[in-house]
């Protein structure tokens, strides 16, 4: 199976990833509602120590929602399915965590975050009560 | 295979994957995560 996918994505000319490959899973709720799952999974581990190895592999979630979520109409099912939720879920334990150590992966991820979704980032920052926000939160804006 | 059941795998393989802490101590990513990573317009290299 791997072998399967490295070749494909290695030749990248499969004739069923063209430039249609983008829109059609950004705009399929089973695409959002399978990242929200693994959002949630990610964030339920992510201060584990045992959790190290996965890091990389919640990133290449996050990227891929990331990279879909501009397609149109994608940005509604990212709300509706809870995946924009949850990526504000994962902000505030990321900055909880970024709180409680320097760890040079939980810095890539927030500001990872950050750049995903970012209009939900801006409202978040504009909403969010300005006695509560963390340290951290107001050195991110202002960066 | 079809498109639709290689995504539907990618994101069940992705999803175990991250679900099971103890068996996830090497830094590896599901080779078909990679794959459609790169196909939505990214380079997988990310650290």
């Amino acid at each position: 199976m791997c072998i399967f996918f490295v070749l494909r994505a290695a030749a990248n000319t499969h004739p069923s990833f063209s430039g249609h490959i983008r829109e059609k899973y950004a705009q399929l709720e089973q695409t959002w509602s399978s990242l929200s799952d693994i959002y949630a999974r990610g964030e339920a581990v992510l201060a584990d120590p045992r959790a190290e190895g996965i890091h990389r592999t919640l990133n290449g979630a996050i990227m891929l929602g990331r990279n879909l979520v501009s397609v149109a109409k994608a940005g509604t099912l990212a709300w509706d399915s809870g995946a924009s939720t949850q990526v504000i879920s994962i902000i505030q334990t990321l900055l909880e965590l970024k709180d409680q150590s320097s760890g040079g992966e939980c810095n890539f991820l927030f500001y990872l975050f950050i750049s995903l979704f970012p209009t939900t980032f801006k409202q978040l920052i504009t909403n969010y009560p300005f006695r509560q926000r963390p340290k951290s939160l107001i050195a991110a804006c202002s960066s | 295979m079809s498109i639709d059941e290689d995504f539907t795998e990618c994101m069940a393989q992705v999803s175990k994957y991250i679900s099971n802490v103890d068996a996830s101590v090497v830094d590896s990513i599901p080779e078909s995560l990679l794959y459609f990573v790169r196909q939505s317009g990214v380079d997988p290299n990310f650290r």
